[in-house]
Protein backbone atom coordinates (compact mmCIF):
# COMPACT_ATOMS: atom_id res chain seq x y z
CA UNK A 1 0.00 0.00 0.00
CA UNK A 2 2.86 2.31 0.81
CA UNK A 3 4.32 1.74 -2.61
CA UNK A 4 0.99 2.56 -4.27
CA UNK A 5 0.69 5.85 -2.42
CA UNK A 6 4.31 6.66 -3.24
CA UNK A 7 3.71 5.91 -6.91
CA UNK A 8 1.02 8.53 -7.04
CA UNK A 9 3.29 11.41 -6.22
CA UNK A 10 6.75 10.21 -7.09
CA UNK A 11 6.94 12.83 -9.83
CA UNK A 12 7.46 15.31 -7.08
CA UNK A 13 10.09 13.06 -5.54
CA UNK A 14 11.87 12.79 -8.91
CA UNK A 15 11.87 16.56 -9.21
CA UNK A 16 13.46 16.92 -5.80
CA UNK A 17 15.95 14.15 -6.53
CA UNK A 18 16.88 16.03 -9.72
CA UNK A 19 17.92 18.93 -7.53
CA UNK A 20 20.25 16.54 -5.75
CA UNK A 21 18.19 16.22 -2.57
CA UNK A 22 19.52 13.13 -0.84
CA UNK A 23 16.27 12.36 0.95
CA UNK A 24 14.35 12.30 -2.32
CA UNK A 25 17.04 10.10 -3.86
CA UNK A 26 16.71 7.72 -0.94
CA UNK A 27 12.94 7.65 -1.41
CA UNK A 28 13.36 6.70 -5.05
CA UNK A 29 15.96 4.12 -4.16
CA UNK A 30 13.76 2.50 -1.57
CA UNK A 31 10.86 2.53 -3.99
CA UNK A 32 12.64 0.90 -6.92
CA UNK A 33 15.67 -0.96 -5.50
CA UNK A 34 13.89 -4.30 -4.81
CA UNK A 35 12.52 -4.48 -8.35
CA UNK A 36 15.81 -3.40 -9.88
CA UNK A 37 17.80 -5.90 -7.88
CA UNK A 38 15.45 -8.50 -9.30
CA UNK A 39 16.20 -7.24 -12.82
CA UNK A 40 19.94 -7.45 -12.27
CA UNK A 41 19.60 -10.81 -10.66
CA UNK A 42 18.05 -12.19 -13.86
CA UNK A 43 21.37 -11.75 -15.63
CA UNK A 44 23.82 -12.11 -12.77
CA UNK A 45 23.89 -15.27 -10.74
CA UNK A 46 25.82 -13.98 -7.74
CA UNK A 47 23.57 -11.90 -5.55
CA UNK A 48 26.33 -9.69 -4.14
CA UNK A 49 27.49 -8.82 -7.66
CA UNK A 50 23.88 -8.27 -8.74
CA UNK A 51 23.50 -5.84 -5.85
CA UNK A 52 26.72 -4.10 -6.81
CA UNK A 53 25.45 -3.74 -10.36
CA UNK A 54 22.14 -2.38 -9.08
CA UNK A 55 23.95 0.23 -6.96
CA UNK A 56 26.05 1.28 -9.94
CA UNK A 57 22.80 1.50 -11.89
CA UNK A 58 21.29 3.81 -9.26
CA UNK A 59 24.41 5.94 -9.28
CA UNK A 60 23.84 6.43 -13.00
CA UNK A 61 20.13 7.05 -12.45
CA UNK A 62 20.87 9.91 -10.06
CA UNK A 63 23.72 11.25 -12.16
CA UNK A 64 21.65 11.39 -15.33
CA UNK A 65 18.30 12.14 -13.71
CA UNK A 66 18.26 15.56 -15.33
CA UNK A 67 18.03 13.87 -18.75
CA UNK A 68 14.78 12.16 -17.72
CA UNK A 69 12.04 14.43 -19.10
CA UNK A 70 9.03 12.62 -17.63
CA UNK A 71 8.38 11.03 -21.01
CA UNK A 72 7.47 7.37 -20.62
CA UNK A 73 7.46 5.52 -17.35
CA UNK A 74 10.17 6.28 -14.86
CA UNK A 75 10.36 2.62 -13.92
CA UNK A 76 10.98 1.69 -17.55
CA UNK A 77 13.75 4.29 -17.72
CA UNK A 78 15.49 2.94 -14.61
CA UNK A 79 14.97 -0.62 -15.80
CA UNK A 80 16.82 0.06 -19.03
CA UNK A 81 19.72 1.52 -17.11
CA UNK A 82 19.80 -1.63 -14.94
CA UNK A 83 19.73 -3.92 -17.99
CA UNK A 84 22.59 -2.00 -19.61
CA UNK A 85 24.56 -2.06 -16.37
CA UNK A 86 24.04 -5.81 -16.04
CA UNK A 87 25.24 -6.44 -19.57
CA UNK A 88 28.25 -4.22 -18.97
CA UNK A 89 29.08 -6.32 -15.93
CA UNK A 90 28.79 -9.56 -17.93
CA UNK A 91 31.06 -8.09 -20.58
CA UNK A 92 33.54 -6.98 -17.95
CA UNK A 93 33.62 -10.50 -16.55
CA UNK A 94 34.03 -11.81 -20.13
CA UNK A 95 30.98 -13.99 -19.74
CA UNK A 96 29.29 -13.06 -22.96
CA UNK A 97 30.23 -15.27 -25.88
CA UNK A 98 28.10 -15.51 -28.94
CA UNK A 99 28.88 -17.84 -31.76
CA UNK A 100 27.71 -16.62 -35.12
CA UNK A 101 25.31 -19.31 -36.18
CA UNK A 102 23.21 -20.16 -39.18
CA UNK A 103 19.48 -19.53 -39.29
CA UNK A 104 17.38 -21.94 -37.30
CA UNK A 105 15.76 -24.70 -39.20
CA UNK A 106 12.03 -24.24 -39.16
CA UNK A 107 11.34 -27.90 -38.46
CA UNK A 108 12.98 -27.68 -35.10
CA UNK A 109 9.79 -26.95 -33.20
CA UNK A 110 9.85 -26.74 -29.50
CA UNK A 111 8.36 -29.60 -27.53
CA UNK A 112 5.62 -28.61 -25.13
CA UNK A 113 6.58 -28.06 -21.55
CA UNK A 114 5.32 -30.45 -18.96
CA UNK A 115 2.26 -28.89 -17.38
CA UNK A 116 3.58 -27.05 -14.42
CA UNK A 117 3.53 -23.61 -12.85
CA UNK A 118 7.03 -22.99 -11.59
CA UNK A 119 7.68 -20.84 -8.59
CA UNK A 120 9.85 -17.80 -9.21
CA UNK A 121 12.78 -19.30 -7.32
CA UNK A 122 12.63 -22.40 -9.50
CA UNK A 123 12.45 -20.25 -12.63
CA UNK A 124 15.51 -18.32 -11.52
CA UNK A 125 17.34 -21.53 -10.80
CA UNK A 126 16.65 -22.83 -14.30
CA UNK A 127 17.65 -19.53 -15.89
CA UNK A 128 20.82 -19.42 -13.81
CA UNK A 129 21.75 -22.79 -15.24
CA UNK A 130 21.75 -21.42 -18.79
CA UNK A 131 25.00 -20.19 -20.36
CA UNK A 132 25.23 -16.40 -20.00
CA UNK A 133 24.83 -15.79 -23.74
CA UNK A 134 21.61 -17.82 -23.97
CA UNK A 135 20.33 -16.48 -20.68
CA UNK A 136 20.89 -12.84 -21.63
CA UNK A 137 19.12 -13.11 -24.97
CA UNK A 138 16.29 -15.12 -23.43
CA UNK A 139 15.67 -12.71 -20.54
CA UNK A 140 15.92 -9.68 -22.83
CA UNK A 141 13.45 -11.19 -25.24
CA UNK A 142 11.03 -13.13 -23.04
CA UNK A 143 11.06 -11.08 -19.85
CA UNK A 144 12.03 -7.53 -20.86
CA UNK A 145 10.23 -7.66 -24.21
CA UNK A 146 13.14 -6.47 -26.36
CA UNK A 147 12.99 -7.10 -30.12
CA UNK A 148 15.73 -9.05 -31.87
CA UNK A 149 16.94 -5.84 -33.51
CA UNK A 150 17.26 -4.17 -30.11
CA UNK A 151 19.03 -7.18 -28.61
CA UNK A 152 21.41 -7.27 -31.57
CA UNK A 153 22.29 -3.64 -31.06
CA UNK A 154 22.65 -3.95 -27.31
CA UNK A 155 24.84 -7.03 -27.40
CA UNK A 156 26.65 -6.01 -30.58
CA UNK A 157 25.65 -9.17 -32.40
CA UNK A 158 23.67 -9.84 -35.55
CA UNK A 159 19.92 -10.25 -35.40
CA UNK A 160 20.37 -13.78 -36.66
CA UNK A 161 22.65 -14.63 -33.76
CA UNK A 162 20.06 -13.19 -31.40
CA UNK A 163 17.43 -15.48 -32.92
CA UNK A 164 19.57 -18.62 -32.74
CA UNK A 165 20.61 -17.77 -29.18
CA UNK A 166 16.98 -17.50 -28.22
CA UNK A 167 16.10 -20.76 -29.90
CA UNK A 168 18.91 -22.59 -28.17
CA UNK A 169 18.03 -20.98 -24.85
CA UNK A 170 14.44 -22.11 -25.18
CA UNK A 171 15.47 -25.64 -26.06
CA UNK A 172 17.78 -25.88 -23.11
CA UNK A 173 15.21 -24.34 -20.82
CA UNK A 174 12.65 -26.88 -21.94
CA UNK A 175 14.95 -29.71 -21.23
CA UNK A 176 15.78 -28.33 -17.80
CA UNK A 177 12.15 -27.71 -16.87
CA UNK A 178 11.11 -31.13 -17.94
CA UNK A 179 14.10 -32.64 -16.16
CA UNK A 180 13.27 -30.73 -12.97
CA UNK A 181 9.68 -31.84 -13.14
CA UNK A 182 10.74 -35.44 -13.50
CA UNK A 183 13.00 -35.05 -10.48
CA UNK A 184 10.21 -33.28 -8.67
CA UNK A 185 7.77 -36.04 -9.43
CA UNK A 186 10.36 -38.56 -8.48
CA UNK A 187 10.84 -37.09 -5.05
CA UNK A 188 7.13 -37.08 -4.34
CA UNK B 1 1.95 -26.40 -21.43
CA UNK B 2 2.53 -24.28 -24.54
CA UNK B 3 6.00 -22.73 -24.79
CA UNK B 4 4.54 -19.23 -25.09
CA UNK B 5 2.36 -19.76 -22.09
CA UNK B 6 5.35 -21.04 -20.16
CA UNK B 7 7.34 -17.94 -21.06
CA UNK B 8 4.45 -15.70 -20.08
CA UNK B 9 4.46 -17.40 -16.73
CA UNK B 10 8.19 -16.74 -16.39
CA UNK B 11 7.73 -13.09 -17.40
CA UNK B 12 4.95 -12.48 -14.93
CA UNK B 13 6.75 -14.15 -12.10
CA UNK B 14 10.07 -12.43 -12.75
CA UNK B 15 8.55 -8.99 -13.30
CA UNK B 16 6.61 -9.20 -10.09
CA UNK B 17 9.60 -10.36 -8.13
CA UNK B 18 11.22 -8.03 -5.66
CA UNK B 19 14.55 -8.74 -4.01
CA UNK B 20 15.41 -6.72 -0.96
CA UNK B 21 18.96 -5.41 -1.10
CA UNK B 22 21.04 -5.49 2.05
CA UNK B 23 20.43 -2.66 4.45
CA UNK B 24 23.94 -1.26 4.10
CA UNK B 25 23.47 -0.98 0.33
CA UNK B 26 21.90 2.48 0.57
CA UNK B 27 24.72 3.73 2.82
CA UNK B 28 27.17 2.53 0.17
CA UNK B 29 25.30 4.31 -2.60
CA UNK B 30 24.95 7.44 -0.48
CA UNK B 31 28.71 7.44 0.09
CA UNK B 32 29.26 7.09 -3.65
CA UNK B 33 26.87 9.99 -4.28
CA UNK B 34 28.77 12.04 -1.69
CA UNK B 35 31.99 11.25 -3.50
CA UNK B 36 30.37 12.61 -6.66
CA UNK B 37 29.03 15.68 -4.87
CA UNK B 38 32.33 17.59 -4.41
CA UNK B 39 32.68 17.65 -8.18
CA UNK B 40 29.24 19.14 -8.42
CA UNK B 41 29.85 21.72 -5.72
CA UNK B 42 33.12 22.77 -7.29
CA UNK B 43 31.25 23.16 -10.54
CA UNK B 44 28.49 25.13 -8.92
CA UNK B 45 31.06 27.29 -7.14
CA UNK B 46 32.71 27.98 -10.46
CA UNK B 47 29.37 28.85 -12.03
CA UNK B 48 28.50 31.03 -9.06
CA UNK B 49 31.80 32.85 -9.45
CA UNK B 50 31.12 33.37 -13.15
CA UNK B 51 27.59 34.56 -12.40
CA UNK B 52 28.86 36.90 -9.68
CA UNK B 53 31.41 38.43 -12.04
CA UNK B 54 28.67 38.96 -14.63
CA UNK B 55 26.50 40.67 -12.04
CA UNK B 56 29.49 42.83 -11.08
CA UNK B 57 30.14 43.87 -14.66
CA UNK B 58 26.45 44.61 -15.12
CA UNK B 59 26.35 46.79 -12.01
CA UNK B 60 29.46 48.71 -13.01
CA UNK B 61 28.15 49.35 -16.53
CA UNK B 62 24.73 50.44 -15.29
CA UNK B 63 26.31 52.79 -12.76
CA UNK B 64 28.56 54.20 -15.46
CA UNK B 65 25.70 54.74 -17.87
CA UNK B 66 23.47 56.20 -15.18
CA UNK B 67 26.18 58.73 -14.38
CA UNK B 68 26.41 59.65 -18.03
CA UNK B 69 22.65 59.95 -18.23
CA UNK B 70 22.55 62.24 -15.24
CA UNK B 71 25.19 64.43 -16.79
CA UNK B 72 23.33 64.66 -20.05
CA UNK B 73 20.10 65.30 -18.22
CA UNK B 74 21.72 68.24 -16.39
CA UNK B 75 22.48 69.72 -19.75
CA UNK B 76 19.29 68.76 -21.50
CA UNK B 77 16.75 69.71 -18.84
CA UNK B 78 16.88 73.49 -19.15
CA UNK B 79 16.39 73.40 -22.90
CA UNK B 80 13.45 71.06 -22.43
CA UNK B 81 11.94 73.47 -19.96
CA UNK B 82 12.53 76.34 -22.29
CA UNK B 83 10.87 74.47 -25.09
CA UNK B 84 7.91 73.59 -22.91
CA UNK B 85 7.52 77.13 -21.69
CA UNK B 86 7.92 78.28 -25.21
CA UNK B 87 5.13 76.02 -26.30
CA UNK B 88 2.88 77.44 -23.64
CA UNK B 89 3.79 80.96 -24.60
CA UNK B 90 3.35 80.19 -28.23
CA UNK B 91 -0.12 78.91 -27.59
CA UNK B 92 -0.89 82.04 -25.55
CA UNK B 93 0.50 84.24 -28.24
CA UNK B 94 -1.29 82.29 -30.92
CA UNK B 95 -4.57 82.94 -29.18
CA UNK B 96 -3.67 86.59 -28.92
CA UNK B 97 -2.68 86.70 -32.55
CA UNK B 98 -5.97 85.13 -33.51
CA UNK B 99 -7.75 87.86 -31.65
CA UNK B 100 -5.62 90.42 -33.41
CA UNK B 101 -6.19 88.90 -36.81
CA UNK B 102 -9.93 89.27 -36.41
CA UNK B 103 -9.44 92.99 -35.92
CA UNK B 104 -6.73 93.12 -38.57
CA UNK B 105 -9.24 92.29 -41.30
CA UNK B 106 -10.99 95.56 -40.64
CA UNK B 107 -7.86 97.66 -40.84
CA UNK B 108 -5.90 95.82 -43.48
CA UNK B 109 -4.74 98.89 -45.46
CA UNK B 110 -3.28 100.50 -42.36
CA UNK B 111 -1.32 97.51 -41.17
CA UNK B 112 0.03 96.85 -44.62
CA UNK B 113 1.27 100.38 -44.78
CA UNK B 114 3.15 99.91 -41.56
CA UNK B 115 4.61 96.54 -42.38
CA UNK B 116 6.17 97.58 -45.66
CA UNK B 117 8.33 100.42 -44.34
CA UNK B 118 9.28 98.35 -41.29
CA UNK B 119 10.50 95.38 -43.26
CA UNK B 120 12.37 97.81 -45.44
CA UNK B 121 13.95 99.23 -42.33
CA UNK B 122 15.04 95.77 -41.28
CA UNK B 123 16.64 95.21 -44.67
CA UNK B 124 18.38 98.52 -44.50
CA UNK B 125 19.63 97.79 -41.02
CA UNK B 126 21.23 94.61 -42.15
CA UNK B 127 22.96 96.16 -45.10
CA UNK B 128 23.86 99.21 -43.01
CA UNK B 129 22.76 101.70 -45.58
CA UNK B 130 21.74 104.21 -43.00
CA UNK B 131 21.92 107.27 -45.19
CA UNK B 132 19.50 105.86 -47.73
CA UNK B 133 17.08 105.12 -44.96
CA UNK B 134 17.24 108.68 -43.74
CA UNK B 135 16.37 109.96 -47.20
CA UNK B 136 12.97 108.36 -47.62
CA UNK B 137 11.91 107.71 -44.05
CA UNK B 138 10.03 110.09 -41.81
CA UNK B 139 11.94 111.98 -39.14
CA UNK B 140 10.47 109.69 -36.49
CA UNK B 141 11.72 106.64 -38.24
CA UNK B 142 15.04 108.28 -38.84
CA UNK B 143 15.45 108.66 -35.12
CA UNK B 144 14.74 105.00 -34.68
CA UNK B 145 17.32 104.07 -37.25
CA UNK B 146 19.81 106.36 -35.55
CA UNK B 147 19.21 104.58 -32.29
CA UNK B 148 19.64 101.25 -34.00
CA UNK B 149 22.69 102.56 -35.78
CA UNK B 150 24.40 103.01 -32.47
CA UNK B 151 23.65 99.47 -31.56
CA UNK B 152 24.89 98.35 -34.93
CA UNK B 153 28.09 100.31 -34.52
CA UNK B 154 28.77 98.82 -31.13
CA UNK B 155 28.39 95.30 -32.42
CA UNK B 156 30.32 95.88 -35.62
CA UNK B 157 33.13 97.41 -33.65
CA UNK B 158 33.42 94.29 -31.53
CA UNK B 159 33.07 91.61 -34.17
CA UNK B 160 31.62 90.82 -37.48
CA UNK B 161 27.91 90.33 -37.49
CA UNK B 162 27.27 86.69 -36.75
CA UNK B 163 24.28 84.62 -37.62
CA UNK B 164 23.18 84.93 -34.04
CA UNK B 165 23.12 88.68 -34.32
CA UNK B 166 21.18 88.48 -37.53
CA UNK B 167 18.68 86.25 -35.86
CA UNK B 168 18.38 88.66 -32.94
CA UNK B 169 17.90 91.58 -35.29
CA UNK B 170 15.22 89.80 -37.21
CA UNK B 171 13.53 89.07 -33.91
CA UNK B 172 13.81 92.70 -32.91
CA UNK B 173 12.10 93.68 -36.13
CA UNK B 174 9.44 91.08 -35.62
CA UNK B 175 8.62 92.35 -32.18
CA UNK B 176 8.62 95.94 -33.32
CA UNK B 177 6.24 95.13 -36.16
CA UNK B 178 3.96 93.18 -33.86
CA UNK B 179 3.87 95.93 -31.25
CA UNK B 180 3.17 98.57 -33.83
CA UNK B 181 0.47 96.45 -35.31
CA UNK B 182 -1.22 96.13 -31.96
CA UNK B 183 -0.74 99.80 -31.33
CA UNK B 184 -2.39 100.76 -34.59
CA UNK B 185 -5.28 98.48 -33.99
CA UNK B 186 -5.96 99.24 -30.38
CA UNK B 187 -4.42 102.72 -30.11
CA UNK B 188 -2.74 101.44 -26.98
CA UNK B 189 -0.46 98.57 -26.11
CA UNK B 190 -0.75 96.93 -22.74
CA UNK B 191 2.46 96.07 -20.92
CA UNK B 192 1.30 92.42 -20.76
CA UNK B 193 1.12 92.18 -24.52
CA UNK B 194 4.58 93.62 -24.89
CA UNK B 195 5.92 91.35 -22.20
CA UNK B 196 4.43 88.32 -23.94
CA UNK B 197 5.97 89.30 -27.26
CA UNK B 198 9.32 90.05 -25.70
CA UNK B 199 9.34 86.81 -23.75
CA UNK B 200 8.59 84.85 -26.90
CA UNK B 201 11.30 86.57 -28.86
CA UNK B 202 13.81 86.15 -26.03
CA UNK B 203 13.11 82.45 -25.83
CA UNK B 204 13.45 82.08 -29.57
CA UNK B 205 16.81 83.74 -29.40
CA UNK B 206 17.90 81.68 -26.41
CA UNK B 207 16.88 78.50 -28.20
CA UNK B 208 18.62 79.57 -31.35
CA UNK B 209 21.75 80.33 -29.41
CA UNK B 210 21.83 77.10 -27.44
CA UNK B 211 20.55 74.74 -30.08
CA UNK B 212 22.61 74.40 -33.18
CA UNK B 213 20.10 74.65 -35.99
CA UNK B 214 21.89 72.12 -38.19
CA UNK B 215 22.66 69.39 -35.67
CA UNK B 216 19.83 70.05 -33.20
CA UNK B 217 22.36 69.53 -30.42
CA UNK B 218 22.84 71.58 -27.31
CA UNK B 219 25.87 73.82 -27.59
CA UNK B 220 27.58 73.76 -24.20
CA UNK B 221 29.57 76.93 -24.76
CA UNK B 222 26.45 78.71 -25.93
CA UNK B 223 24.70 77.60 -22.78
CA UNK B 224 27.50 79.04 -20.67
CA UNK B 225 27.45 82.20 -22.68
CA UNK B 226 23.73 82.41 -22.10
CA UNK B 227 24.36 82.83 -18.39
CA UNK B 228 26.60 85.78 -19.13
CA UNK B 229 24.08 87.53 -21.35
CA UNK B 230 22.85 89.54 -18.42
CA UNK B 231 26.20 91.24 -18.37
CA UNK B 232 25.63 92.40 -21.91
CA UNK B 233 23.04 94.79 -23.06
CA UNK B 234 19.77 93.01 -22.79
CA UNK B 235 17.56 92.14 -25.68
CA UNK B 236 14.74 94.02 -24.08
CA UNK B 237 16.72 97.23 -24.09
CA UNK B 238 17.46 96.85 -27.74
CA UNK B 239 13.80 96.33 -28.56
CA UNK B 240 12.89 99.44 -26.67
CA UNK B 241 15.56 101.24 -28.60
CA UNK B 242 14.07 100.18 -31.89
CA UNK B 243 10.50 100.82 -30.86
CA UNK B 244 11.41 104.40 -30.07
CA UNK B 245 8.46 106.55 -31.06
CA UNK B 246 5.80 104.03 -30.15
CA UNK B 247 6.56 104.45 -26.50
CA UNK B 248 7.16 107.99 -25.55
CA UNK B 249 8.44 107.35 -22.10
CA UNK B 250 10.68 104.52 -23.08
CA UNK B 251 11.95 106.38 -26.08
CA UNK B 252 12.86 109.42 -24.07
CA UNK B 253 14.55 107.28 -21.48
CA UNK B 254 16.46 105.36 -24.11
CA UNK B 255 17.25 108.52 -26.01
CA UNK B 256 18.61 110.09 -22.91
CA UNK B 257 20.78 107.14 -22.23
CA UNK B 258 21.97 106.89 -25.79
CA UNK B 259 22.75 110.53 -25.91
Amino acid sequence: MRIVSLHKNYKNVIARAKEGQRKAQQELYELFAPKMLSVCRQYIKREDIAEEVMLNGFLKVFTYLSSYKFEGSFEGWIRRIMVNESISQLRKDKKLFFEEEKAIEKNQDLVAYIETALEVNEIQKIIDALPDGYKTVFVLYAVEGYKHSEIAELLEISENTSKTQLFKARKMLQQKVNQQNKIGYGTH
Amino acid sequence: MEPIKFEENIREKLQERELQPRKEAWAKLSAQLDAQQPKKTSNTLLWMAVAASFVGIFLVTTLFFNKEKQQTQLVAEPSVEVLEEDKQNQSEIASEENAIEVEKEEVIPETEDIIIPKTEVAKVLKTEKNKAVQKFETPKEAKETLAVNEVQKQTTLEKEKTNQEQFIDSKVDEVVVAVQKIQKENNAVTPDEIDALLAKAQRDIANNRILNANTQKVDATALLMDVETELERSFRDRVFDVLGEGFNKIRSAVAERNN
